[in-house]
């Protein structure tokens, strides 16, 4: 397989336990957006995260069994820390 | 009127250097996993290729003997409290809080209290910590939270695999009211049903 980059993670199954060897190749790219101010005595902080993950999963023979992807990097807001808007 | 402005300032100003800070800080990270995707779910009949398609990859993959785990976690912090850095801090039987009589406050049920029973030298290195981030930005939320030493909770979606791929095990395991409450997906498909 070719990539462009390589992978953040590569998960191996138990090739002594397991009969069935394969890998995963795991993807991902954080983004985070940050609201931070301070007024002498307060001080406030919002930190909004979001992934962009990506799985290859390969069988013993090196070919893809699986393919999975969920991009959410452009999901993270601004906003005060009080807020309570659960995605 | 001029005379008690600067005076007001000054105390503040003097508490400020103390260290006593009111915060309100939130943390969160990733989406939440889709509750009706979740509950689609069929134990026994869909594989690994149905939960992909339905979830998305996972957060983690854990491979066991026989088995084959997907996690999907949804990590979050909130809090509000009001910290005070002095050095009585580290003076054993010493309330600082006591001492100057401010209050502290953690509004959010998940905070486990328990998580601060730290001893004085690790309470002290937090103070600075906290002290230090309360006045400067900071780039990732999850950093700032292990320098100020708060947990970071997660709920958890977690699906095991057997041998034959099928699902044998769906579970998720929610964060509330100061403990994890594990539910699994016969359990929540029959609570609704009744």
């Amino acid at each position: 397989m070719t990539c462009r980059r390589a992978p953040d993670e590569i998960i191996y199954s138990n090739l002594e336990h397991d009969p069935l060897f394969e890998r995963a190749y795991r993807y991902s790219r954080k983004r985070t957006k940050t609201t931070f101010f301070t007024v002498i005595l307060f001080s406030g902080a919002r930190s909004d995260s979001n992934h962009d993950r990506v799985i290859i999963v390969f069988d013993d023979a090196g070919l893809v069994s699986d393919i999975a992807a969920r991009l959410e990097l452009d999901r993270p807001r601004y906003g005060g820390p009080w807020g309570d808007d659960d995605k | 009127m001029r005379r008690s402005l600067h005076a007001l300032l000054l105390i503040a100003v003097m508490l400020g250097l103390a260290g006593c800070t009111l915060r309100l800080s939130q943390v969160r990270e990733d989406n939440v996993v889709d509750a009706s995707r979740y509950e689609a779910i069929q134990l026994g009949r869909d594989r690994r290729r149905d939960v992909l398609a339905s979830l998305g990859p996972p957060d983690r993959v854990l491979y066991g003997r026989s088995i084959l785990v997907f996690d999907y976690l949804w990590k979050r912090h909130r809090s509000t409290d009001m910290r005070l850095f002095v050095p009585s801090e580290v003076i054993p039987g010493v309330d600082p809080l006591a001492l100057l009589s401010v209050p502290r406050f953690f509004f959010d049920p998940s905070e486990d209290p328990e998580e601060f029973e730290t001893g004085h030298m690790q309470r002290f290195a937090q103070g600075i910590a906290g002290l230090a981030t309360s006045f400067v930005p900071f780039g990732d939320g999850t950093d700032l939270l292990i320098a100020r030493g708060y947990p970071l909770r997660s709920d958890r979606v977690r699906i095991v695999f057997d041998r034959t791929d099928l699902i044998a095990e769906a579970k998720s395991l929610r964060y509330a009211s100061g403990e994890y409450r594990s539910e699994s997906l016969t359990d929540r498909i029959l609570l609704r049903a009744n």
